[in-house]
């Protein structure tokens, strides 16, 4: 309930109303950029430094060259 | 070149995913899977591509590592879109709708940044450093937001059968990834081996996709809802108390 009403609703949108969304989703946007750079750094930790490699297609990806990873 | 099992899992993923998207033209649903179906295509256009660039420049030349990073970071991109659109969807009726879009258009121009920022003092390999950085940022978005929309969707219980299988499509796609990955630090004498799961993952996941779409109908309930054992509720009662 206390969400609901912090984040209120569109009709009842002025300029504060406009700020504070865009507050909410700065803060949302750096918590997942967060977790994003501890998920990269456990992985970092574990040891390896080589790159995943992420098939988008069903082709083989080509051997990464030394880019100094 | 390539050998025969990369060929074959290669052009099935291609003919699944024309099929996929034959069948969603037929079902006049195109259009409102807009992003399922241009990622589809897409990463079918990039697998014929890598065929025609291995076979005219060879696998390990560098015009071919460009031409599939740089492929790759489109597809990517349409991917992270197809998530949004996930999301979108999911959180339609929610309080949170309004906030979707532009938090995922933040954190997506944050990724960059910090892409380019890692890279930044690489400059005689800067582009191919840019991408390999932005595709690896982009491999843990997808994971962390495929993650956060099952989540959702477990927490939102998600009426839609066919949402759900298109959700677990992706979890496939990225867990199998992630276990790869994984592996690879386990032991490195499987690394040859490991390097076939990827395309395979991929094929896998628009199997899925070609089964929701041609075999479950668009309405069909996502699952019966389980009653609550009484004896469970009369505890939670007298714990209150």
């Amino acid at each position: 309930m206390r969400i609901r009403s912090f984040l209120g609703n569109k009709s009842s949108m002025g300029v504060l109303g406009k700020m504070r969304r865009l507050l909410v989703c700065l803060l949302f946007s750096l918590l997942l950029v967060c977790s994003l750079i501890g998920l990269k750094n456990v992985v970092a930790q574990a040891g390896s430094d080589t790159p995943v490699v992420l098939a988008i297609g069903g082709g083989p990806p080509p051997p990464i060259p030394d880019l100094g990873h | 070149m390539i050998g025969t099992y990369d060929l074959v899992v290669a052009l099935l993923s291609v003919a699944i995913s024309l099929g996929m998207v034959g069948v969603c033209l037929r079902q006049k649903i195109f259009r409102r899977y807009l992003f399922i179906n241009l990622y589809i295509l897409v990463s079918a256009a990039h697998t014929l591509g890598t065929l025609y660039f291995i076979h005219y420049y060879g696998y390990r030349s560098l015009t071919y590592f460009y031409f599939y990073y740089t492929g790759d970071a489109v597809g990517s991109m349409i991917g992270y879109l197809l998530i949004a659109s996930f999301f979108d969807k999911l959180l339609r009726d929610s309080v949170f709708r309004p906030y979707i879009r532009p938090t995922l258009g933040i954190f997506f121009i944050m990724v960059v940044g910090i892409s380019a920022l890692f890279v930044w003092r690489n400059y005689s390999t800067l582009y191919s450093s840019f991408l390999i950085e932005l595709q690896q940022n982009m491999f843990f978005v997808g994971v962390l937001l495929t993650f956060l929309l099952w989540l959702s969707m477990n927490y939102l219980h998600a009426e839609s059968r066919r949402f759900v299988l298109l959700v677990s499509g992706l979890g496939i796609y990225f867990s199998a990834h992630a276990a790869n990955y994984a592996l690879q630090f386990l032991s490195s004498g499987l690394k040859n081996a490991l390097t076939m799961v990827p395309p395979l993952a991929y094929t896998l996941m628009v199997a899925l996709w070609l089964y929701t779409f041609w075999r479950v109908p668009e309405g069909e309930a996502a699952m019966e809802s389980v009653p609550r054992p009484q004896e469970s509720l009369v505890k939670v009662k007298i714990l209150s108390e």
